[in-house]
């Protein structure tokens, strides 16, 4: 055998080799379903959970998100990631590629909560180990009125209207304030002074403290805004924050509970380009 | 006539054409199903209107006035007219003449038929410069681009300028030794120049090879030498004719040339995922083109190419005028324009189409320089290996049905790799067949209202379209999400929005949703009535 047929047969069994393996990885990999539920252990941690973020460690789980809408599923792909930067507390929900709180944030702790058929459940949190539970993520439970509708408006297609033009809604969205970047409630102010007024219902968990977040999304900001005034009432308490452009403000509402609603009410003087976002963050007290 | 067959053997011929049936009947079965992309309704409606000009004007003198030449070919000037005027040509013949298609696959017809062409000039190229064997190789491997194949079904630009700028290599190629393709050169390359503003990038390629294959007679006869008569013909015929075939620049030229030239140096950006990451403006990273390149070609072409150059008689090279030279250098430059060049950067491989027949060159004289030598198996019978070679790619071919532009390799993993690593499972705001399927069905005796998001807008004039060619019911009616009864997500990383709208979507009422490979390109909801 020359030096030349040698190369030339090796090419060709290289080529045949490849040819199978081509055909054993499509039939065994391309058309293999992916997965459309959550296998009972780790649906059974999740369960208990009251809102809190589940980030999925690969887009091939997406179809979870759909699937599981009792679940605060945030899909891989996307800048899906950068909210978990902003959140004291999360879960991971890992298949098919290895996604560690610490690829998130360093300071991070990590706990394994469940592990299954190639399923991982993690808990990351920081130091406190508290758990957080974010208004936002139970946005279908609020109740919306404005000054012009006292009529609660429905929650329909995922988002609450507060008027006829396609703006006038709220709903969740993620933006950036600056360098953070947060999913949220997003509640564009009405023209004319007219007031959102939005209840948030009460969250079974016991609160150490709630912390309201707001601010303007750089998309919003320009010379001669005016800010938009979001305050919180509960019973005799009340908490006024003016939001800053391009800025995410937080304020804890001193005194107030987690276990009664809290009223908030969105207001500016001037409504054009007000990419204003909102969120209470409840801390669950130590068990 | 007698001299163009003369060396062309029977064999030869039947071969040639049996390639040619089999890919024309396989770019025309189910071309139905194609799905509609969203730049088709911009090249379709000039198509349709150059048509007319055709037709109405029969060449009188009223043909040449401006406002006779404003009104029929003011409609997507942006782009040059050849590839449009095969869309009319197709139009004009097999809708309004014999009626025997309709408008969206009469449109379509004409790049079909010039992807047959193409491959005709693939074989015969390959045929001359290496061998018969390799030329089937090469045809197979032209044929079985799952995303090129996409490419020439559909009424738009990208396959038509990869065909025009083959061919004008082809004819420069020829040139050496035949004086009629010399001078075929200048035409092939005005015709090029006329389908679409990468063509003229593949001078450099062709300047290289000259330079490389003849430097000894440039040294001793510069000025004779530089003036073969394929460039002669490219300096007395191109730009005329390219002027010629376009009459929009007839008046105010150059103005029109100007602001032409202009619209592509000043493209906007155009939204890509890849690898995790959202781009537009700045463009994606230079290496995008070429990863994409290697992700989405079938892995024994992808091999067969890189093996190549490996295994090749360079020796012999001077034999067929530098034809392997030539080949790599023309693939090279193709991608090499939007790799390094800062020209925005889109779309998967659409871009970079006039890439794939030299790929397919190259690849093709590879299996066969890889099979003639082979000792291990009986000499009878070793170039089947060639055709099995084909066959994974052949089966994710099927198995896509008509939307190859969801097609990724087996490195990739399939479209389910591309969703794993972050690409894009699918682009070019399609307008898939199978819901089109889905929305007859679902309003055949009341009306839809159907709203779509991320990128809504584009699927307005695609459903136009298909409403006009009897694809989709009236019943049908584009809207937005506020009025809308049922609501179509389309699985998008690239629109930023797209997380927050998925997760805003996940109480809806699922009704329908398109999957390719395990992963879901759409979904449609049933919106709550109000």
């Amino acid at each position: 055998m020359t030096l030349i047929s040698f190369r030339q047969n090796a090419a060709a069994v290289f080529a045949i080799i490849l040819t199978i393996w081509a055909l054993h990885s499509f039939f065994s990999w391309h058309t293999a379903p992916t997965p459309e539920e959550i296998p009972e252990k780790i649906s059974e941690s999740l369960e208990i959970l009251h809102g809190e973020p589940v980030f999925l460690s690969s887009q091939l789980l997406d179809k979870l998100v759909l699937n599981h809408p009792e679940i605060n599923f945030f899909p891989a792909g996307g800048n899906s990631l950068k909210n978990a930067k902003t959140s004291g507390l999360f879960y991971i929900l890992q298949k098919y590629q290895t996604l560690d709180c610490s690829d998130i944030d360093r300071e991070l702790k990590s706990e394994i909560i469940a592990h299954t058929t190639g399923f991982t459940l993690k808990k990351c949190y920081s130091s406190q180990n508290s758990n957080i539970v974010y208004a936002s993520s139970f946005i279908e439970k609020m109740t919306v009125t404005t000054d012009d509708f006292e009529i609660p408006a429905k929650f329909i297609n995922g988002q609450f209207r507060t008027g006829p033009s396609g703006w006038q809604k709220i709903e969740t969205g993620s933006a950036e304030f600056g360098d953070d970047f947060r999913t949220a409630v997003s509640a564009h102010p009405l023209p004319d002074k007219k007031k959102i007024t939005i209840v948030i219902p009460s969250v079974d968990i016991n609160t150490k403290k709630i912390v309201l977040g707001a601010g303007i999304a750089n998309s919003g900001v320009f010379k001669g805004s005016k800010p938009v005034i979001i305050t919180a009432f509960q019973n005799s308490l009340k908490k006024e924050i003016k939001s800053a452009d391009g800025k995410w403000v937080e304020h804890e509402l001193k005194n107030f509970s987690g276990s009664e609603p809290v009223t908030i009410t969105v207001h500016t003087e001037k409504s054009g380009k007000r990419h204003f976002y909102f969120d209470l963050k409840y801390f669950e007290a130590e068990k | 006539m007698r001299n163009l067959f003369k060396n062309c053997d029977i064999k030869v011929f039947l071969t040639m054409s049996a390639l040619a049936v089999f890919y024309l009947f396989m770019l025309v079965y189910q071309s139905r199903q194609v799905a509609i992309t969203d730049d088709a309704r911009f090249y379709m409606a000039a198509a349709k209107s150059y048509y007319s000009y055709f037709d109405n004007c029969k060449f009188s003198k009223k043909c040449f006035e401006k406002g006779t030449i404003d009104r029929y070919w003011r409609e997507n000037n942006e782009h040059p007219p050849f590839a449009k005027l095969l869309m009319a040509g197709g139009y004009g013949f097999f809708h309004k003449k014999l009626n025997i298609l309709d408008e969206i696959r009469a449109l379509r017809i004409g790049i079909s038929i010039f992807a047959v062409i193409l491959l005709m000039f693939i074989f015969s190229f390959t045929r001359r410069a290496f061998s018969f064997h390799a030329a089937v190789f090469a045809s197979l491997s032209f044929i079985f681009l799952p995303r090129t194949f996409f490419h020439a079904r559909v009424a738009t630009l990208d396959f038509a300028v990869a065909g025009t700028s083959f061919i004008f290599v082809y004819c420069y190629w020829r040139g050496f030794t035949s004086k009629f393709w010399a001078w075929m050169t200048g035409v092939a390359f005005g015709i090029a120049l006329a389908t679409k503003l990468n063509a003229p990038f593949m001078v450099l390629p062709v300047l290289i090879h000259f330079f490389i294959f003849k430097w000894s007679d440039i040294k001793k006869r510069p000025f004779k030498t530089v003036f073969a008569p394929q460039f002669v013909s490219m300096l007395i015929i191109s730009l005329p004719l390219f002027f010629m075939m376009w009459p929009w620049l007839w008046h105010d030229s150059a103005a029109r040339f100007i602001s032409y030239v202009k619209f592509h140096t000043n493209h906007y950006g155009i939204l890509m995922y890849y690898l995790g990451k959202i781009y537009g403006e700045p463009r994606p990273p230079w290496h995008a083109p070429f990863v994409m390149m290697v992700l989405t070609t079938p892995l024994i072409s992808l091999f067969s190419a890189s093996l190549a150059p490996i295994i090749y008689k360079w020796k012999n090279e001077s034999e067929n005028n530098f034809a392997m030279t030539l080949s790599i250098l023309c693939a090279f430059v193709s991608i090499a324009v939007l790799m390094f060049m800062p020209a925005p950067f889109y779309s998967g491989v659409k871009l970079f189409q006039p890439f794939f027949p030299f790929l397919a060159v190259i690849a093709g004289t590879g299996i066969y320089s890889m099979l003639k030598s082979v000792t291990f198996i009986p000499e009878k019978y070793k170039f089947a290996p060639g055709i099995l070679f084909f066959i994974p790619v052949i089966v994710s071919m099927v198995d896509l049905k008509n939307d190859h532009l969801s097609y990724y390799n087996e490195l990739a993993g399939g479209t389910k790799g591309a969703s794993l690593y972050k690409n894009e499972q699918h682009y070019y705001d399609l307008f898939y067949y199978d819901l089109t399927e889905f929305f007859n069905k679902e309003c055949e005796k009341k009306r839809c209202r159907v709203a779509f998001e991320p990128n809504g807008k584009e699927y307005d004039p695609s459903s136009g379209i298909l409403k006009k060619a009897g694809y989709l019911k009236k019943n049908f009616i584009y809207s937005d999400l506020a009025k809308a009864d049922y609501f179509v997500l389309t699985h998008e990383y690239r629109w930023k929005d797209y997380p927050n709208i998925l997760r805003r979507s996940k109480n809806l009422k699922k009704v329908y949703s398109i999957e390719k490979q395990g992963v879901e390109l759409l979904t449609v909801f049933k919106l709550n009535s109000k």
